[in-house]
């Protein structure tokens, strides 16, 4: 009976291409679409367009322009001729980020001869254009940088004598020379920078995000398809067919335990399909962990099944049962993380998105995948995820014995 | 019936629905290899009649005995009881065979194929195995909807509304099928608001009314008793009678009316001037259509039953 129930539904989807498509293709494509928007979003491929402005228009600033030009990290799109208009540019979204350079950086003492705008929009441009302008600043002018601390240190600390003064001259002269014979683009052998940054190695080769949002997509779809898939459930019992079929010696039971299996079976081939893009696309290390992997993804299908059952089992007609679906899915799915990453988040919305299933499948996949984590606390939330697919398994079978009875 | 004992005995059957009484003491006798035919209005209790024999629903008090075993006590007594509900209850995305071999694992059927086959074979559906239900017609519809009543290779068969909904070929081929399973056996319950249907197809007919079975018997023998040998005249006319002509109508006698412009009355046949008849209504203004003279049959006797509690 479980057996028949479970090709019931097989035969329900596999004759539905468009239940098919949405089911098995449509999580691919759509888990491509995310990944491919958030992947290098980490700050190793991120590449920003700025705009800049050079109201010095001396011979130090075309430097800083023409090394800018070659950073690439960097794109450098048409420039307006205002500050005005640079600022117009930035709002319009047609830069991230602008570049003004007011004077000499040397002498420029009242004000930072140079400004980095930014907008409210992108918070995060702003800042990562003037990291990136220290570093050029560093590496492709030092002579510059020597120059202003020299100037500095003269002005406010200890003032030079002329003999001084020419001996710190002669060697910015010689710094600026080394460079320029490096040619264009070319960086000093600088002393090792007080601060360092290193990224840790992983076994992972994939970005974060392209983990993050396999677990992601992977749970928003198991939501619902296997609420799509579910829905037999309500024709069953407008048609008297579920009560002709537990009339008899099947049982209610092994009806609703058919129904479970299948959508876990399809919820698990379903993630697997996105998983495998994951891992051919984005190099996501699931072959490594396949077994752990195996586990958290029958646990999350197992959970949707539940789910989709009992909401099915609640609700009288497919409209019903449609419409509190999208309300809950889009919910879950918003407050879990399957659209935007938890981390970016408040605090507190964090908090509270932990008691979403999509979390717990979202983090288990994250420590297998990606934290490198020893698979404790993924373990944990994969028995979270089966537990809550059973009960509500039950209370499904529950309302459906007691309705059947009344 | 002729001293055999019973194989379904409904024995003083109280039930309500939403506050209403459905059952108020309803008794009810089915017997081996014989057609009941159920009859009475909508909402009267024919469904639920059927859904109670078949122990989906239970009774506020009263008995139902199959084969001499309360059904409450003795559960495993329905399993000689299928039911076929009023709406097409099968899967509409799979094949008949599909559809078959699903409700056959459902129902435990042992060798489920051969029994497959065979009932596709007695239920004409041999052709129509591979197709998918939804592009079935109606009729065809209606006959897996019975097929799979069957794979419980049941005694007693209740049907509900089997025939509703489809044309006279199909609804003629469940008829001859159902006379077949009765050939060999089986007790089959229909439940039809159909009169002609279940005068041609019943053995008896029972009429729920307040709750009780309020007539049953053969239809022959219930027409009998209540016509004896007189005939039934039909008059028809063109425009509804006034006052006046309703009297002059009662006065030929013409006692009840199924419309307006349709009046019956029951004569002897030695007594039936059809051109009497006729000049005798056109006196009195009436513009008569037609006279029609035919033996009376059940839907007679309920019309009359009808106008009888009518006017009670």
């Amino acid at each position: 009976m479980i057996l028949s129930m479970m090709r019931v539904m097989f035969l329900d989807l596999l004759r539905d291409r468009g239940a098919l498509v949405m089911a098995f293709v449509l999580p691919a494509a759509i888990y491509l679409i995310f990944a491919s928007i958030f992947s290098g979003t980490g700050g190793e491929k991120l590449q920003l367009s700025v705009a800049v402005l050079d109201q010095a228009e001396d011979g130090v600033s075309r430097r800083l322009v023409s090394a800018i030009a070659e950073d690439p990290r960097l794109f450098v799109a048409p420039s307006p001729s205002t500050r005005a208009g640079l600022e117009r540019a930035i709002r319009r979204g047609d830069v991230d980020a602008g570049i003004v350079i007011r004077g000499d950086p040397v002498q420029s003492a009242k004000e930072a001869p140079i400004l980095v705008l930014g907008d409210t929009s992108r918070p995060v441009a702003a800042p990562v254009v003037a990291g990136r302008l220290q570093k050029i600043l560093g590496e492709t002018l030092p002579d510059v940088v020597y120059r202003r601390n020299i100037v500095e240190f003269d002005q406010n600390l200890a003032p030079l004598t002329p003999q001084q003064r020419m001996r710190a001259e002669a060697a910015a002269q010689a710094i600026e020379k080394a460079v320029q014979e490096k040619g264009a683009g070319g960086r000093l052998d600088a002393p090792a920078p007080m601060v360092e940054l290193a990224l840790v190695a992983r076994s992972s080769q994939a970005d974060a995000p392209t983990v993050y949002y396999a677990g992601a997509v992977g749970v928003l779809f198991l939501l619902i398809s296997a609420g799509q898939g579910a829905m037999l459930l309500i024709d069953e019992r407008r048609n008297n067919i579920l009560d002709r079929l537990t009339s008899s010696a099947g049982g209610l039971a092994k009806v609703v335990g058919g129904k479970f299996l299948f959508l876990t079976l399809q919820g698990t081939i379903q993630v697997g399909i996105i998983f495998l893009v994951a891992a051919a696309l984005y190099g996501v290390a699931v072959m490594d962990r396949v077994l752990s992997w195996s586990l958290v993804t029958l646990a999350a299908a197992a959970m949707a099944a539940g789910a989709a059952l009992l909401l099915c089992a609640l609700c009288r007609t497919r409209q019903q049962a449609q419409t509190l679906s999208a309300f809950l899915v889009l919910m879950v799915s918003a407050v879990g993380g399957s659209m935007i990453p938890r981390y970016l988040m408040p605090r507190w919305l964090q908090d509270v998105s932990m008691l979403t299933p999509n979390a717990w499948a979202i983090e288990a996949y994250q420590d297998l995948l990606w934290r490198d984590a020893d698979g404790g606390r993924a373990f944990l939330y994969a028995a979270m995820l089966v537990g809550v697919g059973l009960v509500a398994m039950t209370f499904a079978w529950a309302f459906l014995l007691r309705e059947r009875r009344s | 019936m002729n001293g055999l004992a019973p194989v379904v005995r409904v024995r003083n059957a109280v039930h309500a629905f939403k506050g209403r009484n459905v059952f108020s003491g309803l008794d009810l006798d089915l017997f081996k290899a014989e057609i009941f035919g159920l009859l009475g209005p909508n909402g009267v209790g024919k469904t639920t009649l059927m859904k109670a024999i078949s122990g989906r629903i239970r009774l506020a008090s009263g008995d139902i005995e199959v084969d001499g075993g309360n059904i409450l006590r003795e559960p495993s007594r329905l399993s000689a009881i299928s039911f076929a509900p009023q709406e097409i209850s099968l899967y509409q995305h799979l094949t008949v065979k599909e559809n078959l071999q699903v409700f056959a694992s459902a129902a435990g059927a042992p060798e489920a194929e051969r029994l497959i086959r065979t009932l596709m074979a007695e239920t004409g559906l041999q052709d129509r195995a591979d197709q998918i239900a939804a592009t079935l017609s109606g009729g065809y519809q209606r006959r897996v909807n019975i097929c799979i009543a069957l794979l419980k290779r049941p005694r007693i068969l209740l049907l509900d509304e089997p025939t509703v909904g489809i044309d006279i070929d199909a609804r003629e081929s469940i008829h001859r099928l159902l006379e077949d399973l009765r050939r060999k056996g089986a007790t089959i319950v229909v439940s039809t608001h159909d009169l002609d249907q279940a005068q041609r197809l019943c053995d008896r007919v029972g009429l729920i009314q307040n709750g009780r079975i309020s007539l049953q018997g053969r239809p022959e023998t219930l027409v009998r008793d209540a016509f004896g040998d007189r005939l039934e005249v039909v008059a028809e006319l063109r425009a509804p009678a006034n006052d006046g002509q309703r009297a002059a109508l009662e006065a030929a006698g013409f006692a009840t009316h199924a419309s307006d412009v349709q009046w019956l009355g029951h004569f002897d046949p030695q007594h039936i001037d059809v051109a009497e008849l006729r000049s005798r209504l056109t006196r009195s203004g009436l513009r008569v259509q037609e006279i029609r003279v035919h033996e009376p049959d059940l839907s007679s006797l309920f019309l009359r039953m009808a106008q009888q509690e009518l006017a009670a």
